[in-house]
């Protein structure tokens, strides 16, 4: 299936759950990552049981903050 | 995992190059990029890295992870000392003309800030008595926006109801904040209802009195999205449920600057191994000195929720898991004359402040760490010139017993 992840298309397989897709697409720092979800930021519980579907657009965002 | 195992295992993986189980320190004031492209992407969030150690460090990464680990918390940041993340946390949530409720029953730093520096930015704080719920609520108005107490506080060594202040500010919808420094690990935070947990990590943390530290972990107990704290609004919209954290660390530690040292999080974070282990021996230690002081005739009350005299027994009981009720205690003497007697006769104790250290630690609260308050602020702590808080180490227990025994012998017989 095709879904959006930070802004570009990209093809997984289907049926994949949140958290299966952090370690599909390597995601750095998994357990310092955000999900943004179709728009909405994802409770971290919800990681497990939220499956993606065709056409989704997911954000993976890191609150590390700027420096001088 | 059970927490002996988290201890060692939990928010830590191996070196994937090398097989390190140790995390390195990470001594670089910031970070260089291979484009700018990529350096503008960590800026904005949508690639992990790091840019300045002022606000995030790989070493302080690791150690927030092992925290969050600790406490089974959404996230932690860590501060440079406990009055840091106290102050940081606090400052977070507050603002102009904002109520903080808080129990009166508290360290002198905080007890300082909140009468001090508090009201100075205008932020209107109410002490209470702590232990007296109906006054907590009558304290809270309509521009509360925390409540704050210390689950085991210092040097009164009294116990808070947390489930009634945890129910209380799910009932304002105001976030809880609570200083665990003295109950390490043994607060079922998120559970309870309380929104953040505050530590001096230089405590029970490291455990071998080595540097100072501090961290405030977000248990995920309170719902962001619904906080009415309008400078929080446009973090709520960007991090959801992280938002809070991604406010201490982008503002409260970008703007203020309380960063822990990389090589202080290195060291507090070797502490956590041993933490359960260590905790152990000092309640049991704890225990058997506070059931020893109970016994000498020159002792005219003894402050630990271990005892089953204690009118915070069963709560301590019920809220910490029923084995270990805590590595302070304090007990008190005649007056001033008698606690410096005392003090000055202990062998193997240190005549020191600081808590959670190897060593058992014993100090005259009213002259030192509390000199500067006025009696009535004293006595609204719990301490009075005859009190004695006594930390309480891992040495062996008989040498502790009968080291306090023969300092409490020393006070001259009164007529």
């Amino acid at each position: 299936m095709s879904i959006q992840i930070n802004g570009q298309q990209k093809d997984v397989p289907a049926g994949l759950s949140v958290t299966q897709l952090i370690a599909h697409e390597m995601i750095k720092q998994p357990l310092m990552v955000s999900v943004e979800y179709n728009g909405d930021i994802l409770d971290r519980e919800a990681f497990e049981t939220t499956v993606v579907k065709d056409g989704d657009a997911v954000e993976f965002l890191y609150f590390m903050g700027g420096g001088s | 995992m059970r927490l002996e195992t988290k201890n060692v295992h939990g928010g830590r993986t191996l070196d994937p190059e090398t097989g390190a189980t140790q995390f390195p320190v990470h001594l670089s004031s910031a970070f260089a990029y291979p484009d700018s492209k990529r350096l503008a992407e960590v800026f904005a969030g949508t690639e992990f890295g790091h840019v300045y150690s002022r606000i995030t460090n790989p070493t302080l990464t690791a150690f927030e992870l092992r925290l969050s680990s600790l406490e089974g918390g959404i996230g932690t940041v860590a501060f440079s000392t406990g009055m840091a993340a106290v102050s940081g946390a606090l400052l977070g949530l507050l603002s102009h003309g904002d109520t903080l409720v808080a129990s009166s029953s508290l360290f002198g730093g905080t007890w300082s800030l909140f009468q001090e520096f508090f009201p100075r930015m205008g932020i209107r704080v109410k002490l209470v008595d702590g232990m007296d719920l109906s006054a907590v609520r009558a304290a809270v108005d309509d521009r509360t926006r925390a409540l704050y107490v210390e689950s085991v506080s210092n040097p009164a060594i009294g116990v808070a109801d947390l489930e009634g202040w945890a129910a209380l500010a799910k009932e304002i919808n105001a976030p809880l904040v609570v200083d665990n420094t003295c109950m390490p690990a043994h607060l079922e935070g998120k559970k309870l209802g309380i929104a953040l947990l505050v530590y001096s990590t230089t405590k029970w943390i490291d455990g071998h009195g080595r540097a100072v530290g501090g961290a405030v972990t977000d248990t995920g107990a309170y719902k962001w999205r619904n906080a009415p704290h309008a400078h929080l609004a446009p973090w709520i919209a960007k991090a959801g449920p992280m938002a809070f954290l991604a406010y201490l660390r982008n503002r409260i530690l970008r703007d203020l600057g309380g960063t822990l040292s990389p090589h202080t999080a290195w060291i507090h974070s070797s502490g956590i191994d041993t933490l359960k282990l260590r905790f152990d021996r000092h309640c049991d230690n704890a225990l058997e000195l506070a059931e020893f002081l109970s016994t000498h005739p020159a002792v005219r009350s003894v402050l630990y929720p271990g005892l089953e005299s204690s009118p915070f027994h069963e709560r301590s009981k019920a809220l910490f898991g029923g084995r270990n009720h805590g590595a302070v205690l304090s007990f008190t003497v005649a007056d001033q004359e008698s606690a410096w007697t005392v003090l000055d006769s202990l062998k193997v104790a240190s005549r020191m402040t600081n808590l959670g250290d190897t060593r058992t630690l014993a100090l005259h609260v009213w002259s030192t760490i509390n000199a500067a308050f006025t009696p009535e602020e004293n006595a609204a702590m719990g301490v009075d010139p005859g009190l004695v808080r006594v930390s309480v180490g891992l040495e062996n227990a008989q040498d502790l017993v009968d080291d306090f025994r023969q300092a409490l012998d020393a006070i001259p017989a009164r007529p």
